[in-house]
């Protein structure tokens, strides 16, 4: 009779389904980068439903929990307590350094596994820390702009810096001005703006313009660079905008109308990719989210990637850090994967140029 | 390999009563669970289905009438373009909207309204190009108030909710306002706790979650619901989301462009209808528990009158006949009890007949023996007065054989003797003619003839008397062997050569031949009377019987010793032979083939009879008709002692 009952109870209970293996995504899902989250999160979600379509790893599924960091540091925490308090083992985020900034300790202290597929911040590099990182840091990418517009005879450049990530966009500058400075005979000035205050956009390209640059160069978002440019164009048709690699989302397009075209920045992956991989990848996240992927869907699919490698040699959070570390070179979307031993990696970049409302690879 | 293990009736009465139970309530539990899980799910989905219809149409209703404020603002714009249009703006935006901004049909922005209340940010906004702002280029394309779904402002950087109206002048009027405000209008008839829905956006996106829980921040896109909803396909009533089951119900807003998915805890995640299952198994469990306290008492009830059945069933097992029969309850327990007293009534009668019918058989069985015993008697009786008659037959046979030695003996004698006197009578003639010429001189030659005569005749009566001597002394022999059994040794050739002599008259009136080769070296130790006279008849059957219609033959008898114990005599003839119809019957007493002329019967009996009873040998037969016969005696050197009886005196049927 007793097991009568308890056959009844676990028919009743039946829930014979593998537990699955939660993963984090913190990213900014409301603020001015909001499009960068939406990207990344996409970009996690395809490649998780590619993985449980195919049986999941090891049997198990992956369940994704979504938390927004709204951008802000403090928000970005609270998000990485919240995570672990569900049990993920493991957290694909933030797109922005100054979020990453914020998580960091959290990180560290709950000792959760983060790849973050954008930021590139140098306070990050050579660290060995919890959080792994997609992207290259701004060094190298300040470097590479460095020598291209000097190159290109750019000497005078007035630079607007993102109050609100600094972490990336000083981190950046300084970047630039060592790399553009070693080149010689070349001035950089630089103007800190904050989208959340009063000041407007206005003033900002204003002071931007006062020097008369060879070039404005715009530490920012996708729609501060927007803003920033619609204002300058309203002032000047005429001197070159450089966007930094973070404002090279297609949410930029949309919202810099024609003011924007010209406007050149560095993109971490290849738009016109022709390899079978990245034409289905490109299709299948059209097909899903009726948009096109961009430079952070790319990346986060590729932490994606990682992650999912690493958690089907164990699925144990404990050992999961040493197996991120441990993972053989990974054919990512468009590029190899492999972290160094501080849990960095590397990333290509493709100077575009928007033209008609689009972005063209130079 | 399973032994079915032996339970008491109460045990398995019990186990039967509470099995009973148990499958009863798992059965009707399982069909009521399953009737009104149906019932449920069914109630759950006209619910999601209502409410996700209502939350649509309301928020249709509601963003219907934001639509119509836009487009009076819109025309009150149109119709006062030289107004305080920022104040007016203001007025327009406040409580409402998170952003009011008016577009020149050359997409540049003209005009705006912050919630912010930023008066510079407000002003360096006009100029602003929203050419590729998509919300805008979707109105244009549409000709018609359009709504964004969830977007990011171009101008706060806001994730909000966007309507673009365009205007007849070719301008539009651009408003945005939170997600939240979206929740707030379906948060204002949720009308029970569990029911949830989402606003989904064309994208996929989450406008709107009442529940609260972070559902907005995926892209519900690839869930089967919301593509049945975006396609209109048949749309599944269940949907797994995140381990947990719903029913669901997806309505689509034309309109909107919006999807509005209703959807109520499916299953045991309902706390409605945990409630249910919680009591139905509470039911269950109280319905076994009384019933396992229940069954003992049932058991004992059904068990007495069995246990009662048993006791009687031994009883009359044991042969006794049960005193009381109770009653119980139960009727075929109490048929079975009528049944039981019929049946040990029944035992009872048999017994009685059985025994009647025993003791009849008995005396049945005795009169069948006394009755046998006289058949038997009578049969004796019979069975001596047949040995007597033929003891009579054998002994006249005996006589006739004699009168028939008799006979030859006087005819042999009779030659000897006629031959005898025939010299006598010579003699006594020649003595007449000599005594008449004794006067007479002599003459010397007459004297000579006469003694010469007198000699003859005295020599040829010497030898016949001589010869009748000899043949009297053998019968003499003879007789006295037949008439008294008597051992001796005696050569077997000299026995056969007596035989052969007084069989002579017998074989000079046949044409048959008798040939005798037999060693003069073999002799037995026997009754030479008894063998002679078997001799003598199997010699005077092949006489009779052999020869039949034939002109000549030849007997032979031959003797050898088979070993040193034995000797075998054969008697063969060349003659007719017999078929084996008469070889099978041919030792057999009174049965012979010259029936009416002569023939007792008895003769080859006889020696059979005499051959194996008094000379302790065998007597065998081979013929073939037209082959001639062969009898062959063997018999032992040394005769028996045992059974040195006369010829016939012991004889019985057989």
């Amino acid at each position: 009779m007793r097991s009568f009952a308890l056959a009844a109870l676990a028919v009743l209970a039946a829930c014979g389904d593998p537990e699955p293996i939660k993963v984090g995504i913190i990213v900014g899902l409301t603020g001015r980068s909001a499009d960068l989250g939406e990207a990344s999160r996409n970009a996690v979600q395809l490649a998780a439903d590619e993985v449980n379509q195919s049986g999941g790893i090891n049997g198990r599924p992956i369940s994704l929990i979504a938390l927004d960091d709204e951008g802000k540091p403090e928000a970005a925490a609270a998000a990485v307590r919240r995570a672990h308090e569900e049990g993920v083992v493991a957290i694909i985020g933030p797109n922005l350094s100054s979020t990453t900034t914020g998580m960091l300790p959290e990180i560290n202290r709950l000792e959760v596994i983060t790849i973050s597929p954008t930021a590139s911040s140098l306070d990050f590099v050579d660290i060995d820390d919890f959080l792994f990182r997609i992207n290259w840091s701004t060094r190298e990418n300040a470097t590479i702009y460095a020598k291209h517009y000097h190159n290109m005879g750019i000497r005078n450049v007035a630079a607007a810096i993102d109050a609100n990530n600094r972490a990336f966009s000083e981190s950046w500058l300084n970047e630039f001005k060592s790399a553009f400075e070693a080149l010689g005979d070349v001035t950089v000035v630089s103007d800190l703006f904050d989208a959340n205050s009063d000041q407007g956009y206005s003033s900002t390209a204003r002071k931007l313009l006062e020097s008369q640059p060879d070039a404005v160069l715009l530490i920012a978002n996708s729609v501060d660079t927007a803003q920033i440019t619609q204002q300058i164009r309203k002032l000047d048709k005429q001197t070159l905008i450089v966007a930094a690699e973070w404002a090279a989302s297609e949410r930029l397009l949309q919202l810099g109308g024609k003011a924007i075209e010209g406007i050149e920045m560095v993109q971490s992956y290849d738009r016109n990719n022709q390899s079978e991989r990245y034409l289905d990848f490109k299709s299948a996240y059209f097909e899903r989210f009726k948009r096109l992927p961009g430079y952070a869907s790319v990346a986060s699919y590729d932490a994606a990637l990682m992650l999912f490698a690493a958690l089907r040699k164990d699925d144990d959070p404990k050992t999961l850090k040493k197996n991120l570390i441990g993972l053989p070179v990974i054919d990512g979307l468009q590029q190899p994967l492999k972290f160094n031993k501080y849990g960095d990696a590397e990333r290509r970049a493709f100077f575009v140029t928007v033209q008609d409302g689009s972005f063209v690879q130079q | 390999m399973s032994l079915v293990r032996e339970l008491r009736l109460r045990t398995s009465v019990v186990l039967l009563q509470f099995s009973t139970i148990i499958i009863t309530l798992a059965v009707v539990g399982t069909a009521l669970l399953t009737y009104v899980i149906t019932e449920f799910s069914r109630d759950n989905l006209l619910y999601a289905t209502r409410a996700s219809e209502t939350m649509a149409k309301r928020v249709e209703d509601f963003l219907e009438s934001l639509t119509l404020d836009v487009l009076l603002i819109g025309k009150h714009y149109e119709t006062h373009p030289t107004a305080d249009i920022s104040t007016f703006l203001e007025a327009a935006r406040r409580k409402r909207f998170s952003a009011i901004f008016i577009v020149g049909s050359d997409d540049i922005l003209k005009v705006a309204s912050l919630s912010s209340g930023n008066k510079a940010r407000e002003a360096e906004l006009g100029g602003v190009d929203l050419s590729s702002y998509p919300l805008l280029s979707d109105a244009r394309a549409a000709s018609r108030p359009t709504w964004s779904g969830k977007h990011i402002s171009a101008i706060t950087g806001d994730v909000t909710v966007g309507l673009a109206v365009p205007l007849t002048s070719g301008e539009a009027v651009i408003v945005e306002f939170p997600l939240k405000t979206i929740v707030e209008v379906g948060n204002v008839f949720r009308e029970k706790g569990h029911l949830d829905y989402w606003v989904i956006d064309s994208k996929g996106e989450v406008v709107a979650d009442t529940s609260g829980v972070r559902t907005q921040l995926m892209n519900l896109s690839s869930l089967e619901i919301v593509q049945a909803g975006f396609t209109g396909a048949e749309q599944p009533t269940l949907m797994n989301f995140r381990g947990q089951n719903y029913t669901v119900s997806a309505t689509y807003s034309e309109q909107l462009g919006w999807l509005f998915v209703g959807r109520v805890p499916a299953g045991l995640a309902n706390p409605d209808l945990r409630e249910i299952l919680y009591t139905v198994l509470a039911f269950a469990l109280g319905t076994a528990v009384f019933g396992l306290l229940l069954a003992p008492i049932w058991a004992r009830r059904i068990t007495k009158p069995v246990g009662t059945l048993t006791e009687l069933a031994s009883q009359i097992t044991a042969g006794q006949r049960p005193v009381r029969w109770p009653r119980g309850a139960i009727r075929e327990f109490n048929t079975l009890i009528d049944d039981l007293k019929a049946m040990s009534d029944a035992i009872s009668k048999r017994e009685v007949e059985l025994r009647d019918l025993n003791e009849g058989l008995e005396s049945r069985v005795e009169e069948r023996t006394r009755e046998l015993i006289r058949i038997n008697d009578d049969l004796k009786t019979a069975m001596d007065e047949i040995q007597q008659a033929r003891d009579g037959l054998i002994q006249s046979e005996k006589t006739a054989a004699l009168g028939r030695m008799v006979a030859g003996i006087s005819h042999e004698l009779n030659t000897p003797l006629g031959n005898g006197r025939m010299a006598v009578s010579t003699l006594a003639a020649r003595l007449e003619t000599f005594r008449e010429r004794v006067n007479d001189p002599v003459d010397k030659k007459d004297l000579d003839k006469f003694l010469e005569t007198v000699g003859m005749s005295v020599e040829i009566a010497e030898n016949n008397l001589v010869r009748a001597g000899n043949l009297v002394r053998s019968f003499k022999e003879i007789s006295a062997d037949r008439t008294a059994s008597r051992r001796r040794k005696v050569i077997l050739k000299e026995l056969l050569d007596e035989v052969t002599l007084t069989l002579t008259p017998t074989l000079k009136r046949s044409p048959v031949t008798l040939e005798v080769d037999v060693p003069g070296t073999i002799w037995v130790d026997s009754y030479p009377g008894e063998l002679g006279q078997v001799i003598t008849n199997l010699v005077e059957n092949a006489i009779v019987h052999a020869f039949h219609g034939r002109e000549s033959g030849r007997i032979a008898i031959t003797a050898g010793h088979t070993s040193e114990d034995f000797v075998t005599i054969d008697l063969s003839d060349d003659g007719n032979g017999m078929t084996p119809d008469v070889i099978r019957k041919a030792f057999d007493p009174f049965f012979t083939t010259a029936l009416g002329k002569g023939g007792t019967g008895l003769g080859l009996y006889i020696v059979h009879r005499t051959v194996e009873t008094v000379l302790g040998g065998t007597v065998t037969l081979k013929s073939k008709v037209g082959k001639g016969t062969v009898f062959q005696l063997k018999i032992p050197v040394q005769a028996p002692e045992a059974g040195n009886t006369p010829f016939g005196e012991n004889m019985k049927v057989t």
